[in-house]
């Protein structure tokens, strides 16, 4: 699970894995792992600290992952476009592998996805999904449709 | 037209005018009921009609200020709720007070 | 063998210092070697012999050439890890540290700069929100000063454009007042000038109901309700009537009136007469204001169907700039001086509009103004205009009928109508009236809409079915067109808007009668 700073990504996983969701903000450091099932499908869940003003997301974690969650906060349209800078350190680090967007927190307000983003996610013919971990849309259906185009790679 | 009224219509318009206090009691009637809070579509349709009645006849007689006041409410009676028509038609019964 | 032990020794109590944990496996990733502290970390099912991916969660994923640092994991117990993935010729050894110090500090410093942007992003996208809303508040301001003022020109005006009607009638029944003051002087002249005193007085109240009109009409320009109602109009009484009441305000001026009909005194057309009226008030009054000097001329001919006028003046004239706005309602030129509620071209050229005709305005600055206009205006023969004149004693042999279930109502009709010689013979609604219909032969009927047990459109519809070409005039409390529509759509002869003019009746009767007496002579 990578994206900027705040995004969500903590919460997606431990509403995926735990079905568990707080408000409170507590940013993640380093890396924190856990692991859920899919179907048949055991997935090892590295929910890695997002990209700050202090650092970038430190490549190393990317190794040995078959899959990528992008995450995005709808309501901030900055952490939009910054997905595609993270998805460029990802290919640098371990080429192109299957990566589905979650464009989260759509149960604000002021979450919408304007015509420049859009048109960003549109030309990377990502899969896009509008989640939300405090309500838990789509929460499972971005895991399931990673695990699918994992899947669809490997057959 | 600047002709007198003949004696048979300074008649028939004192009668008309005689008959504004039976016409505030009806309009006080309809005010009773619809002042319960909600109005229903069939004490619409009635309010509607006495007021019709009273728009035809009172401009006909040349009370041009009950007709145009009739009319005002009657445009709005499929839209207003009873707080904002009960005040209306209580300035009808004023006006129609105020000529008898 | 001491050295060998010693390291050992030395070794073990580094880690131990170090709280260092490690686990050794071979190329197929199998534990071969694991320190004994892995528990402390949560480490708790790694055997000897085990595949180190189903074991140890970050593990997934590497092979045994695998060299990579991981900082601050956390490990199963919840403390932050550092993990170090150390390969060589055959083992692959994961070493790990206590890394929690390290990641507090961190936790802390990283959570306080994350909330801060996140704070300012906040801040920046509220600053954005108010700027806008000020921006609008700022737009909004504007429009209301401007509606402001358009009113206060509105309101000034009008009541300027009252005040000359109004000192008019006031003042001629102040004459007349006083010379009923002083009743001494009987002479055939004397009534004659008190009778031109109150028809000054007819014309200025006309005007004045003119200019209400005007203020009404505006309000129904864009619903479409102006409604032409046409009549049997002598066109040169008219124009001529129209003269006198814009006469005192250009010889006030000193500047010439002048009107040239090239129609005959007795033409008699069919056309709305008051909204004719109403526009040449409009046109010639707006050509007198703007005319300081000189002169108004009002042209109008007759040919064919067709009516041509044309009122020119002597004014200043019209940039091709305000060409473009004059007709837009309430504009008015800023410096003129002239007071008037902006409403009368726009006005006249919808009612011209409406009749079938076109206004255009011609102008040349310090020259003058042209506007002219052509509508159909039928005219009635010399012998039907006979007709008219004669008819009044047929009406008097018309049998009428009239449908009204209002009593106050009909009985006023009847007296009204008694009156002009027209005697009704009264129902309280539609079934009635068919009964009557079926029983005797009507001229003419005149019916209500709205009557219980049968209204008055399923009694035309009745009538329609039945064939039955009794003209039939409707009486309805509602102005909506569409209303109109459906009583012509179901055959009405004619259509009235209550409150009835019972001369309006008259004249539709006339109307029945003339077809009446045209059918006999075909």
């Amino acid at each position: 699970m990578v994206g900027d700073f705040s995004v969500g990504k903590t919460s997606i996983t431990q509403k995926f894995v735990n079905n568990v969701f707080s408000e409170k903000y507590l940013t993640t450091i380093g890396v924190k792992i856990d692991t859920a099932t899919v179907g048949e499908d055991k997935l090892i869940v590295w929910d890695v600290a997002g990209r700050d003003s202090l650092s970038p997301i430190n490549a190393s974690y990317l190794v040995g992952a078959s899959g990528v969650i992008l995450v995005a906060d709808g309501s901030r349209s900055s952490t939009v476009g910054g997905l595609l800078e993270i998805w460029q350190t990802v290919t640098n680090r371990i080429g192109s592998v299957p990566v589905v967007v979650a464009l989260n927190k759509a149960d604000l307000d002021g979450w919408q996805i304007d015509d420049h983003s859009r048109a960003l996610l549109d030309q990377q013919g990502w899969d896009v999904f509008a989640t939300s971990a405090k309500d838990g849309k789509n929460v499972e259906a971005v895991f399931k449709k990673l695990v699918e185009i994992m899947n669809c790679k490997e057959s | 037209m600047s002709q007198a009224d003949s004696p048979q219509i300074k008649a028939l318009k004192e009668r008309y005018r005689a008959s504004f206090p039976e016409k505030i009691e009806l309009l006080r009637q309809q005010c009773e009921t619809i002042a319960d809070g909600q109005i229903c579509s069939k004490q619409r349709l009635q309010v509607n009609e006495e007021l019709h009645k009273l728009a035809g006849s009172s401009g006909m007689y040349g009370y041009h200020e009950i007709n145009a006041s009739c009319r005002e409410i009657m445009a709005e009676i499929d839209v207003s709720d009873a707080a904002a028509l009960v005040p209306k038609i209580t300035g009808l019964m004023l006006l129609l007070e105020r000529h008898s | 063998m001491l050295e060998a032990n010693l390291q050992q020794r030395i070794n073990a109590q580094l880690l131990d210092k170090l709280q260092l944990a490690y686990i050794c496996v071979d190329s197929s990733m199998t534990v071969v070697e694991v320190s004994d502290n892995l528990s402390s970390y949560g480490y708790n099912d790694i055997v000897i012999g085990a595949n180190v991916e189903e074991c140890v969660d970050f593990m997934f994923g590497f092979d045994a050439q695998t060299q990579l640092d991981l900082p601050m994991v956390q490990s199963p117990s919840g403390i932050t890890i550092s993990v170090s993935l150390l390969p060589s010729d055959r083992l692959l050894t994961v070493l790990i540290s206590n890394a929690s110090n390290q990641a507090d500090q961190r936790q802390l410093l990283q959570q306080k700069a994350n909330e801060n942007e996140l704070l300012v992003e906040r801040q920046e996208k509220l600053l954005t929100q108010l700027e806008q809303a000020s921006e609008q508040l700022e737009s909004k301001n504007e429009q209301l000063e401007e509606a402001s003022r358009l009113q206060t020109s509105f309101l000034s005006g009008v009541s300027h454009e009252f005040r000359t009607p109004l000192t008019s009638i006031i003042g001629y029944t102040n004459l007349v007042e006083q010379s009923l003051q002083c009743p001494t002087d009987k002479t055939g002249s004397d009534i004659q000038q008190k009778a031109d005193h109150l028809r000054a007085v007819q014309r200025s109240s006309r005007h004045l109901l003119s200019l209400v009109e005007n203020l009404l009409d505006h309000g129904k320009l864009d619903s479409d309700e102006i409604m032409l109602r046409p009549k049997t109009t002598n066109l040169v009484e008219l124009f001529q009537d129209v003269e006198l009441l814009l006469k005192p305000l250009s010889d006030a001026k000193h500047i010439e009136l002048t009107i040239n009909l090239d129609i005959d005194d007795s033409t008699i057309v069919v056309i709305d007469d008051s909204r004719l009226r109403q526009c040449l008030i409009n046109l010639l009054g707006n050509a007198v204001k703007f005319t300081d000097h000189g002169s108004v001329s009002l042209t109008a001919d007759l040919s064919g169907d067709f009516l041509s006028i044309k009122v020119a003046d002597t004014g200043p004239g019209i940039s091709d700039e305000d060409l473009q706005k004059i007709r837009l309602p309430f504009w008015q030129a800023a410096d003129t001086g002239k007071a008037g509620t902006g409403l009368g071209l726009t006005i006249t050229e919808r009612i011209i509009e409406l009749m079938g005709g076109e206004l255009e305005v011609s102008s040349v600055l310090s020259e003058g103004t042209q506007v002219s206009f052509q509508i159909p205006a039928p005219m009635l023969m010399d012998q039907e205009c006979a007709k008219v004149l004669n008819s009044k004693q047929s009406l008097a042999d018309m049998t009428v009928l009239l449908a009204e279930d209002d009593h106050d109502i009909a009985a006023l009709m009847v007296v009204m109508m008694a009156e002009r010689g027209v005697h009704l013979t009264h129902v309280e609604n539609g079934a009635l009236a068919l009964e009557a219909m079926q029983s005797t032969t009507f001229d003419f009927v005149l019916m209500d809409i709205h009557m219980p047990v049968m209204t008055g459109y399923e009694t035309l519809a009745a009538l329609q079915q039945a064939n039955n070409s009794t003209p039939v005039v409707i009486m309805s409390a509602s102005t909506v067109e569409a209303g109109r529509m459906k009583a012509e759509s179901l055959g009405c002869y004619d259509y009235l808007i209550k409150p009835v003019d019972v001369d309006d009746v008259i004249e539709i009767m006339n109307h029945v009668a003339l077809d009446k007496d045209a059918d006999h002579t075909c």
